[in-house]
């Protein structure tokens, strides 16, 4: 009766202890997944940043004042105002 | 059976034990060396080069940027044996010539560049050929999106980010950030994992100018115009701040794209208004004058002989442009005789009149944040004989830069304080904390403030219909100012007998200066005075540049008859931002006073012209004409407004 219950009580115990084995062998592989998601969410960030940088860069270079000028005046035939002509709005 | 358990039990505990055994071995007895190996095997140490940082105008339009890049780079012997089929695809990919792309797919070094700071689309195009051998790394290529505008102040930076001129320069150490090394694991394939987290690398640090891209375009346009017009060889124009000698805007012609610095001849990128010393010619003389009035050596109603225009100094003999017998200080400086300011200059003394020009900030640099600074050139006092105080007198003899020269004026409209310039408004980080902040720094009163306010009453008269600087009259603004013409010196030490430079320095408005601006024409071909050159470009600037200011417009123009006091014009954001927050009384609405205008079916601009005229606030939503009008006490003021809704004409029009 005695050594049954020590069976039982090692068996506990292994039964633990592979359990133990098992999450950490778990949690090892999960951080691996996040790190890999991370990685390459770090990428896709950069990736974006860049686009973005490119988008501000293409937008600062279709709205330089040159530019809008030349279309205001070639293409909409406007001209500079004169100062009376100014209003302006708060 | 016993025994067989006992030999199996036996041979599994050897078993066991021998693998507990090399268990110690690994984790315990080897461990620190296992461990370091791993770490060599999955770590990778990579330095990471923050991309550079930006360049703002002072309203956050973007100046400079870098956006990313590839370098596509080539390993000869690891191309496919079959590449010269590929080569004029591959020339095509990158835009080059296909004897290019031979040369480099030839070369016997293991490594040649094949376009470096390549687009994403080259990149794409290139790898969609699929060669072996041909591969990429992650760059960054600096790009200016307003090309030419302000290219001499920005600079620009090499294709290994490193600023080579202009604020690129002198601020390339926080705009370069630090390279930093980090650690990351990577699995078998070379991925990277981020089972530590993320380290994020440090970015570098942004900075804002002190220049206005509009004003900056104002005066690069008009600049050019007059260039081009007159046939000059250069020109450059500075509009300064005079309240904190901030530079608004520096413009030069000819210029360059720093997107391709290469492009152009080295002397095309400098930067000749703080680097290009001149003559300045009569400009200098309202430095004579401020000098004078301040010692009180004269009074602007003195009256000064001007010798018939010619005016003899030992063997030498001084010419005024037209000849004038007696004229008034203030008459001198109006019609820019060279005698009667070398007469005042005579009483001033050459001690006295240094000072003053070594106050004003001539002879020495004026410190600005910008890189090649030229000092100038005033020789020693005590190297002056007569002659060279005479001719200094008129702006002779004394080498100033632009940038000096508009300081001294700026100095006159700043109650005659002379302050360090500057173009660095900030230094930002990526979040838009402020690291750096350049505030204005006051460096000393030149002149008391009462002499500055009379010199630019004095310089109106120069603007007058009889001053020689009459074409930079603007309506409605008070503009004071004064012409130069100047004789540029020849490489024997003489003086060119045909090269001039024409200029006008002007500040505006005179009775509260906000732009001092200077217009430097170098050797015109159509004329030779500042008046007829110089001015009518000053005239321009400062008209577009006073309106985008707010400074001029429309709340400028003399009121109607009979109209109360100025309008305040409420339309469009401001409706939205002037709303009643959550709980706050909503306004009741008035009766609209007798003989109150109706707006119905105006277009916005109409109703704000009527609303002006009559002395009414309005507010408005929606675009196009107007279809409702409502009376409502203004929230804030308490005052009578009308709310007006607009809508477009396809929807209705009453």
């Amino acid at each position: 009766m005695q050594g049954s219950s020590h069976w039982v009580r090692y068996t506990v115990l292994a039964l633990i202890g592979l359990f133990l084995a098992l999450a950490q062998v778990w949690t090892r592989l999960q951080v691996m997944a996040v790190g890999y998601t991370l990685s390459n969410t770090r990428q896709l960030l950069y990736t974006l940043r860049g686009e973005r940088q490119e988008l501000e860069a293409q937008w600062s270079a279709l709205t330089t004042p040159g530019r809008l000028g030349e279309q205001a005046s070639q293409r909409l035939g406007l001209s500079a105002p004169q100062p009376e002509q100014v209003m302006r709005m708060q | 059976m016993k025994e067989r358990l006992l030999v199996a039990g036996s041979a599994i505990g050897v078993g066991l034990l021998l693998v507990l055994s090399r268990l110690v071995q690994f984790t315990v007895v080897q461990s620190g060396q296992l461990a370091r190996q791993a770490a060599s095997q999955h770590n990778q140490r990579l330095i990471f080069t923050p991309r550079r940082g930006a360049i703002f105008d002072r309203n956050g339009e973007l100046l400079a940027l870098s956006i990313p890049a590839e370098s596509l780079f080539v390993r000869p012997p690891k191309l496919p044996v079959n590449v010269a089929a590929q080569v004029p695809a591959l020339a095509e990919a990158i835009h080059a010539s296909t004897q290019e792309v031979n040369t480099t797919l030839r070369s016997l070094a293991p490594f040649v560049w094949l376009k470096r700071q390549a687009t994403p689309q080259e990149a794409a195009q290139v790898r969609a050929l699929g060669l072996t051998g041909i591969d990429s790394l992650e760059t960054q290529r600096r790009f200016y999106p307003h090309g030419p505008l302000a290219a001499p102040l920005l600079g620009f930076a090499n294709i290994d980010a490193q600023g080579l001129e202009g604020v690129e320069r002198v601020y390339d150490e926080y705009l370069r950030g630090e390279s930093a090394e980090i650690v990351q694991e990577r699995d078998a394939l070379g991925r990277s994992i981020l089972a530590q987290g993320v380290e994020l690398p440090p970015e570098a640090l942004n900075v804002r100018l002190t220049l206005d891209i509009d004003l900056q375009y104002f005066a690069q346009r008009e600049l050019e115009k007059a260039v081009q017009t007159t046939g000059a060889r250069a020109g450059t124009v500075i509009i300064l701040d005079p309240q904190t000698f901030a530079v608004l805007a520096l413009a030069h012609s000819p210029t360059f794209d720093p997107n391709n610095p290469k492009s152009v001849a080295d002397e095309v990128r400098r930067d000749p208004a703080i680097s290009d010393p001149y003559e300045p010619g009569s400009t200098l003389k309202v430095l004579l004058a401020a000098a004078a009035l301040d010692m009180n050596v004269v009074r602007p109603e003195d009256q000064i002989f001007c010798e018939l225009g010619h005016y003899q100094v030992g063997k030498y003999t001084i010419h005024d442009h037209h000849p004038y017998g007696w004229l008034s200080f203030a008459q001198v400086l109006q019609h820019s005789s060279n005698i009667g300011a070398a007469k005042v200059g005579e009483r001033l003394g050459k001690e006295t009149y240094q000072k003053y020009l070594r106050g004003f900030g001539l002879g020495q640099k004026t410190g600005i944040d910008l890189p090649a600074e030229s000092p100038g050139l005033l020789a020693p006092v005590k190297d002056w004989s007569r002659i060279n105080l005479v001719t200094a007198s008129f702006g002779q003899g004394v080498a100033v830069t632009p940038l000096q020269l508009v300081s001294a004026y700026a100095a006159l409209a700043n109650d005659g304080v002379f302050m360090r310039p500057y173009v660095v408004q900030e230094v930002l980080n990526a979040d838009g904390k402020v690291v750096r902040a350049n505030s204005p720094q006051r460096l000393w009163q030149v002149v008391r403030s009462d002499t500055a306010h009379r010199l630019l009453q004095l310089l109106e008269k120069v603007v007058e219909k009889e001053g020689t600087g009459w074409r930079a009259r603007i309506a409605g603004v008070r503009v004071a100012g004064k012409t130069g013409t100047s004789q540029k010196v020849n490489q024997n030490g003489g003086y060119s007998a045909h090269g001039r430079i024409a200029s006008f320095i002007g500040i505006v408005p005179a009775d509260q200066p906000r732009l001092v601006i200077l217009v430097a024409i170098d050797e015109p071909k159509t004329g030779v005075y500042g008046g007829a050159i110089a001015a009518p470009v000053f005239q321009v600037i400062a008209q577009q540049s006073l309106a985008r200011l707010g400074i001029i417009g429309d709340q400028e123009r003399p009121p109607l008859p009979g109209a109360p006091t100025p309008v305040t014009l409420t339309a469009g954001q401001s409706s939205a931002r002037r709303a009643p927050g959550r709980g706050a009384t909503i306004p009741q609405a008035a009766a609209p006073p007798a003989g109150a205008p109706s707006f119905l079916g105006m277009s916005l601009r109409e109703a704000m012209l009527t609303a002006q005229r009559n002395g009414w606030r309005i507010s408005t939503t929606g675009s196009g004409y107007v279809t409702g009008q409502t009376v409502q006490n203004d929230p804030e003021t308490n005052e009578p407004m009308y709310v007006l809704t607009l809508a477009s004409a396809t929807e209705k029009r009453p």
